[in-house]
């Protein structure tokens, strides 16, 4: 039997057609697909989210060395990490950090008493009375071994350099315990006392030789690390002893990029708004040394699944220390090495001298090279750029320095007490140069964008809201507030416009009970479920220093069976990607 | 049979309702980041470090660059005068921290060296250290002028060659305190081949100790106060040393001859080291017995790395004086540019070891330096016999 030319076409149409059409349709972009395509709703019904789970198993994490010479060369003479600066990706919809293994929320969302803050990450005291054992030195400039006490608890001992008492122990102690109370993951750190005749070597403690071999530990390498620290007049040294962090140590993680053996760690190192946010307070406590070596992941089990914690440790390099001695007065102020002012200096003859040469700094003891007059908050830098740092935008130092300011003078006075400074002059000093430093840091960046906080609109369709810059006295009122309503489409992401309010400034003269109130000059959707979108942008607004302040802070809310609930908050939501730049993010 | 274009419509809308449930929306924010880590769970590598951060993790877990390990580019090191000499060089650290090294160079005017060295493990708290080496060097073409204090600029070259075989032992009980000793046997062979430049040969053949080729016993023992920040580099501190040496030839000792280096530095920082000045003097005289000499190779000289505005070797004699006056600032925490002033003389006679008739130079220059140690010098040093552009690696001083 022969077939048709038409027969024929037609079977092979018949055979090969649903395979053409299924491939097309798979090869067609879909709604859920190509980057511009949103996936899905803008809100859904848990946002937003209080806690970023790690889901996935991370038990095949493995440690992960990293070189302090190539680090800090990458950073110093190029900006590795992502070209385009965009909104931190961590956040949740209403712009704040969720609770995860990289930070926790503390100070600014629940009340901290001077007790927990002097009481530090753990109720830890420090090692038991006894015999320490020594079970490993430490191989950087600083002295430093890890002991273990009769309980077999696990410490890092860290002392004081030569001719310096209190200086890298104090830090360490104080510095940690803001951290922690800024939501950070940090060892205990306690200040005590260490004996020599305290000290037992291990059975199995060895140390490392130069070249790569390790020979059993002798005494004589623990008295290598002793001499080289700072020793009380009766023999013993003032240290600080950091608990041993639970887990196996995975080594530090980087400032870009993200872990490549951890499945939860999907977002940019860069893009994480705590790791942009720590360039604040990293300013406030002059923590210069925020780089990878400095910060350790550790491998834990939690509710049966393996995964990554992520820590900040090492402070004793903040504050007026240096870790190895005083801080270099370039420190904070100038990288080590930065173009414009060397070529600046090159042809002058010393005469282009940097103000921070000039600086006089206090000689309390245990102090070292910090001070609160001559700081800058938006000049300040660490010794050598870090990728989240660069990245930083307005909306990033402002969520840190809305934390900051969570941190009370009493707070700040109850971590210092922790740093146990033998001079009560130095404690004054230390405490007043803190707060100076964060109403500095205050008036910087909560003043550098649209200050707007904690919006909330009644059942009855009243918003209220608060200019958290005005409310702290870092800025004057703006003459008024102009409320712009939209109904949103939740699915489509389309806004329509609803109507607009101008409102005059209806603070009260006493904070922090100010709240601007406005009612919807429009009927508000009635139905569950139904979103509006509010504009809220400042008028009038004093001088250019606060121009960013008439662009609008954009709010969400939906209406539950509870009333209207603040699902969404963006404050730079019309910014453009911007660029890294030489201390925090710059337009293109 | 089915129609086909019915066919083709089923599967577009079987594979459509497929792509549509895998694509499906998350339904909550949580199962969104969830799906994220899924996708990246299914991709989960191992990190592997590059090759460069290999190596370097390599040098920091050993302590860093200077500990001998590993097969090792160098640079310098041969006579001075050699001009750029790349290097190659083996170091091995044993388990008690020792080394053992070998290198080789070899220069762009043709300066060859092969030396083999050990070095003990800092003993009482890096309080005492010996080192040993064998070492060749032949430098062929070794800048000759007259000796006296203001000769003539004529220059011949001469070639020498040394082997030596030496220890020593290095003290430092305190911080600011440091004394060393050293033993050694060193070889010098010198000739002149310049055969179409009979004055240069008769020059070469005038001074004391060509051609004899001695061989010597050289110890030495030195002593320095140092306050200094560090050897390599600094911004302020002290620095008084001596050192004696004394070298026992052979051929009836008519070339055995005593010398004495002494320097003194000071370092002045202004502002915190934004200005720094530094002075430094150095001296160097000879002794032999009655009718000794002291060969030319081994005399006091001046000129290129001190006397910055001559050229190498530019004077030589019995004993020399000279100091530096300089001017630094910083630029950056890497960098200083410096002025300087230099002055000094070589002569016959100690009684004529004044501050009388010295050479001058002025110049300017840049450094690079770590916090320890000195990079690189590049400088322009001017002396009434020109312009002379340097190169340094090391800190300035003979």
């Amino acid at each position: 039997m022969t077939m048709s030319t038409r027969q024929r076409v037609r079977s092979l149409v018949a055979l090969t057609g649903p395979l053409v059409a299924a491939l097309v349709v798979l090869a067609y972009p879909t709604h859920a697909s190509g980057p511009d395509a949103r996936k899905g709703p803008m809100f859904y019904d848990d946002d937003p989210l209080m806690r970023a789970a790690d889901t996935q198993d991370a038990s095949k994490a493995q440690p992960r060395p990293i070189s302090l010479m190539l680090d800090a060369t990458i950073n110093l003479f190029g900006r590795p990490g992502l070209k385009d600066v965009v909104r931190a990706e961590n956040v949740n919809t209403i712009d704040e950090v969720p609770d995860s293994n990289w930070y926790t929320n503390r100070a600014g969302t629940r009340p901290i008493t001077a007790d927990e803050m002097y009481q530090g990450p753990s109720d830890d005291g420090g090692p038991a009375a006894g015999k320490w054992t020594v079970s490993r030195k430490s191989n950087g400039v600083s002295p430093g071994f890890t002991i273990t006490d009769e309980r077999n608890k696990r410490y890092f001992v860290k002392f004081d350099p030569p001719g310096q008492p209190e200086l890298g122990t104090g830090a360490e102690a104080v510095v940690t315990r803001l951290f922690h109370a800024l939501g950070y993951h940090v060892p205990q750190a306690t200040v005590g006392i260490l004996r020599r005749d305290n000290l037992v070597i291990g059975g199995d403690a060895t140390v490392r030789m130069p070249n790569g071999g390790h020979r059993k530990m002798r005494m004589s390498d623990l008295d290598d690390q002793l001499r080289r620290a700072e020793r009380n007049p009766d023999g013993s040294y003032r240290v600080v002893f950091a608990e041993g962090l639970a887990g196996k140590s995975l080594e530090g993680f980087k400032y870009e990029g993200t872990r490549p053996d951890d499945p939860n760690d999907v977002v940019p190192h860069e893009n994480r708004r705590e790791l942009r946010g720590l360039r604040v307070f990293s300013a406030w406590v002059n923590h210069t040394d925020a780089k990878a070596i400095n910060s350790l992941d550790t491998l834990i089990t939690e509710n049966g699944r393996a995964t990554v914690r992520h820590h900040l440790i090492d402070f004793n390099a903040a504050l007026g220390s240096a870790g190895i001695g005083l801080r270099e007065r370039r420190d904070g102020y100038e990288y080590l090495a930065e173009t414009t002012p060397t070529f600046k200096a090159l042809p002058a003859l010393g005469f282009y001298v940097r103000p921070w040469l000039n600086i006089h700094y206090p000689t309390y003891r245990g102090i070292g090279r910090f001070e609160s007059k001559r700081f800058i908050p938006e000049e300040w830098r660490p010794r050598v750029p870090n990728p989240a740092y660069v990245r930083s935008r307005a909306d990033d130092t402002f969520w840190a320095a809305r934390k900051l300011m969570a941190i009370s003078d009493d707070l700040i006075r109850a971590a210092v007490k922790a740093g146990h400074y033998t001079d009560p002059r130095a404690e004054d000093f230390l405490v007043g140069a803190l707060i100076e430093r964060r109403e500095k840091i205050g008036r910087a960046w909560l003043t550098s964008v649209n200050p707007i906080v904690d919006p909330a609109l009644s059942e009855e369709g009243v918003l209220t809201f608060r200019n958290i810059a005005v409310d702290l006295q870092f800025a004057p009122a703006p003459q008024g507030y102009l409320v712009t309503w939209f109904r949103f489409d939740n699915t489509t992401g389309e806004s329509t416009a609803m109507g607009e309010s101008n409102i005059g400034e209806t603070r009260a003269p006493a904070p922090p009970t100010a709240l601007a109130r406005v009612r919807a000059d429009t009927t508000l959707p009635g139905g569950r479920g139904q979103f509006v979108r509010v504009d809220i942008s400042a008028t009038g607004v004093a001088g250019g220093k606060f121009a960013s302040w008439s662009s609008p802070v954009r709010v969400f809310f939906r209406r539950t069976q509870d009333g209207w609930k603040l699902v969404g908050l963006e404050r730079m939501p019309d910014a453009p990607a911007m660029r890294p730049g030489l201390v925090g993010a710059e337009a293109r | 049979m089915t129609h086909p274009l019915l066919s083709c419509f089923t599967a577009i809308l079987f594979t459509s309702s497929v792509t549509t449930a895998l694509a499906q929306d998350p339904g909550s924010r949580a199962e969104e980041q969830a799906r994220q880590q899924e996708a990246k769970a299914r991709n989960v590598t191992t990190y592997v470090a590059p090759w460069i951060e290999q190596r370097l993790l390599a040098v920091e877990n050993a302590g860093g660059f200077g500990v001998a390990r590993g097969l090792v580019v160098k640079f310098g090191d041969i006579k001075r005068g050699s001009g750029f000499a790349p290097g190659i060089g083996y170091g091995y650290t044993t388990s008690g921290g020792g080394a053992l090294a070998v290198k080789g160079g070899y220069s762009i005017k043709n300066y060859k060296l092969l030396q083999a060295s050990a070095q003990s493990p800092h003993f009482l708290a890096d309080r005492i250290l010996f080192r040993a080496r064998a070492r060749w060097q032949d430098a062929p073409r070794v800048p000759l002028y007259p000796l006296g204090s203001d000769p003539t600029d004529f220059r011949t070259d001469y070639a020498e060659t040394k082997t030596e075989v030496s220890g020593e032992a290095l003290l430092k009980p305190v911080r600011f305190l440091r004394f060393g000793g050293g033993l050694g046997v060193e070889w010098f062979t010198t000739g002149f081949s310049h055969d179409e430049n009979p004055v240069g040969s008769t020059l070469f053949d005038t001074l004391p100790g060509s051609g004899a080729d001695p061989r010597y016993i050289h110890s030495r023992v030195s002593g320095a106060f140092d306050l200094r920040d560090s050897e390599g580099y600094t911004r302020r501190g002290t620095l008084l040393s001596a050192t004696y040496h004394n070298y026992h030839g052979d051929s009836n000792g008519a070339y055995s001859f005593d010398r004495i280096d002494g320097a003194a530095e000071q370092y002045l920082p202004i502002l915190h080291g934004n200005w720094v000045i530094f002075l430094g003097l150095w001296a160097s005289t000879t002794m032999t017995e009655d009718g000794g000499q002291v060969p030319f190779f081994l005399m006091p000289d001046l000129g290129g790395h001190d006397l910055r505005g001559f050229s190498d070797y530019r004077f030589r004699d019995r004993h020399s004086l000279n100091w530096t006056a300089e001017y630094r600032w910083y630029a950056q925490e890497f960098i200083d540019v410096a002025f300087f002033y230099d002055a000094g003389k070589t002569v016959s006679t100690r009684g004529a070891l004044d501050f009388n008739g010295l050479h001058s130079s002025i110049g300017g220059g840049v450094r690079l330096h770590t916090s320890i140690s000195t990079l690189l010098r590049v400088e322009l040093a001017h002396s009434r016999e020109g312009l002379r552009f340097l190169i340094g690696f090391s800190p300035v001083g003979p």
